[in-house]
């Protein structure tokens, strides 16, 4: 079992189309609209539009027209790893990107019906539908941020209602896309010339669509004062299946079944403050489950590899200036969630620090045409990883053998490091003619 | 819950495509005690190799043409004999700074490149040496192999556990 199994469905079509652990319109790692970005993703308590529907669902209730947003980011990550003793890094960095579309808009109909919304959203790599990445290697560097987590389909739903004045509620689903790829291996004598022309290989390969719910709540007990509460469920696919060969009679069949977390389970606790006319800031403290991740084979991870839950704050500020213009910025603090990688596995990732700025021009003011367009610049940086293996945790490479050998690929010690860059455009068009 | 409407592809084909060759890394041994430095002989070979990549085991086609072979590896490596360090040479034949693989010269061409079906070498025994191997056929198409030479840390009588090569 020493080759790499990659799944990826690659559609370069839509290429055509138009976190941190951060999460986008619909839930995709690193494809926020900008503003939410540029706020650093603190933006749960902060009124809500079509691009955080599933950041906060209760912002729905917010609505005072119909608006539609799409846009899109470019992405790259600069990531080496060495091992100790190794003259060359190995240069992990890549470019990756992204566009989505969203919507949202009040229920028309009389007054009780206009205090609920509805929205939709859809995120789209531009390189992938989506891609699990499984090392058969445990040993493999794996980034279990950078590596394939961008690479998914997101969609999300949600609706929200202004339960009372000071009160907004909303819920909806995140879907996520999974593979099911049955394959069947058999073989007809006499089909072909030659006997490897008589090897009939069938893959069916469907991919269906995973649900995972979310719900929040927006209160506004002060005119510059807003709470929120926000539970969003774990976001995974899987790539699963059967392999049959049948040959002669004989047949044999193997299950397989990939994992891919997303997003762990998520509780987020925010609060923005309108600190003057022109200027708002928020703060969110978010709690992410990723003790539940499992490896790429769906098996929960050994203790001492185990990942630890973590606390993640984000804050971010918006001033506001004549003719619709705003300047944003945010920063994240996120503490890494693996251990210390002294055993055979070699998870790269570190405590990291998100730097965002963004500006918006709403045309409604400046032109009388209903239209924002917002940009947004932002880098995450992860601190130095370093670790140490202890040889009396790592398996026995060569059991045929005396003693215990060693072929990990970090031993004896390795150093890995990650910058992400990204830039970012969304337009919104606003439907219905509201004032800003 | 399921929408498998939103993408199907069934795919029936014959064997594999014929361009694609076999690689196959043989190692002997494969591996070695920590801090061996350069003592233990180590012999790699893809002779297992073939042009064509085959599902049911055929007889290689005499006519199927060459296959290359392109070996490289993990850390920092040099070209000499372990009984002479002074003649060291990185594969661009500089003076190494330190080296971790040390290939024997008869595997490796006037051009620096490891090209051989054969390849004898030693290690430091500080680190795992990640082996791989890229054949090429003449249709152009290629196989990558990859294989590590462990290490075996000593016992607690501060022994090499692994049986001594002949």
């Amino acid at each position: 079992m020493r080759a790499a199994r990659v799944i990826g469905v690659g559609v370069a079509a839509l290429a055509t189309l138009a976190s941190s652990h951060a999460r986008a319109a619909a839930g995709a790692a690193f494809a926020e609209t900008s503003r939410v970005a540029s706020l650093a993703d603190a933006v749960t308590a902060r009124p809500g539009d079509a691009g955080t529907i599933e950041l906060n669902p209760a912002g729905l209730g917010d609505l005072r027209e119909a608006s539609v947003l799409a846009g899109g980011h470019a992405d790259y990550v600069s990531q080496w790893f060495q091992r100790t003793g190794d003259p060359t890094q190995q240069d992990r960095s890549r470019a990756f990107g992204g566009v989505f579309i969203a919507a949202a808009t009040p229920l028309p109909g009389p007054a009780w019906a206009r205090r609920i919304g509805v929205g939709l959203s859809l995120d789209m790599p531009v390189q992938y539908l989506l891609h699990l990445d499984i090392p058969v290697r445990a040993d493999q560097p794996i980034s279990p941020t950078y590596d394939s987590r961008p690479d998914r389909l997101a969609g999300a739903f949600a609706i929200g209602a202004k339960v009372v004045r000071w009160l907004d509620f909303g819920a909806g689903f995140a879907f996520t896309p999974s593979l099911v790829e049955p394959a069947l291996i058999t073989y007809q004598a006499g089909r072909a010339p030659d006997v490897n022309g008589n090897v009939e290989v069938r893959i069916d390969t469907t991919l269906d669509t995973g649900v995972s719910p979310f719900v929040g709540l927006r209160a506004k007990p002060l005119d510059w004062l807003a709470f929120s509460l926000v539970y969003r469920e774990a976001q995974i696919s899987r790539a699963t299946g059967t392999q049959t060969t049948t040959a002669a009679g004989i047949t044999a069949a193997g299950p397989f079944n990939f994992y891919q977390m997303w997003d762990p389970a998520t509780v987020v606790v925010g609060t923005a403050m309108t600190l003057s006319r022109h200027v708002s800031f928020s703060l969110d403290v978010s709690w992410e489950q990723w003790s539940a991740i499992h490896d790429g084979f769906d098996q929960p991870l050994p203790g001492p590899i185990q990942f630890h839950d973590t606390v993640n704050v984000a804050s971010g500020v918006e001033i506001s200036l004549p003719k619709g213009v705003a300047l944003r910025g945010g920063v994240a603090v996120e503490p890494s969630p693996m251990p210390e990688q002294t055993g055979e596995t070699n998870y790269l990732g570190a405590n990291a620090l998100t730097l965002a700025l963004g500006a918006g021009i709403d045309f409604r003011r400046l032109a009388r045409v209903p239209l924002a367009i917002d940009l947004h610049f932002r880098a995450r940086a992860d601190a130095l990883e370093s670790a140490v293996k202890d040889p009396s945790s790592l398996p026995d490479a060569d059991g045929t053998l005396p003693g215990n050998q060693i072929d990990n690929m970090g031993y004896p010690s390795f150093r890995s490091q990650a910058l992400l860059v990204q830039g970012g455009l969304t337009a919104t068009l606003f439907i219905g003619g509201g004032r800003p | 819950m399921r929408l498998p409407v939103l993408l199907g592809v069934v795919c029936a084909c014959s064997g594999p495509p014929s361009s694609v060759p076999a690689a196959i890394i043989g190692a002997t041994p494969s591996s070695v005690c920590i801090g061996d430095h350069f003592q233990t002989p180590i012999h790699l070979d893809s002779n297992g190799s073939s042009p064509t990549l085959t599902l049911v085991y055929t007889k290689p086609d005499p006519d199927a043409g060459p296959i290359t072979y392109a070996w490289s590896f993990s850390g920092a490596v040099c070209v000499g004999i372990p009984a002479t360090p002074s003649d060291w040479t990185t594969l661009s034949g500089a003076t190494p700074e330190s080296c971790d693989v040390l290939l024997d010269p008869g595997s490796v061409d006037a051009l620096g490149d490891v090209s051989g079906t054969d390849v004898l070498l030693e290690i430091a025994g500080d680190l795992p040496v990640d082996v791989t191997l890229v054949v090429t056929n003449q249709a152009g198409g290629t196989l990558t192999a990859r294989t590590t030479l462990s290490l075996t840390p000593l016992d607690d009588a501060g022994a090499c556990p692994l049986p001594k090569a002949d």
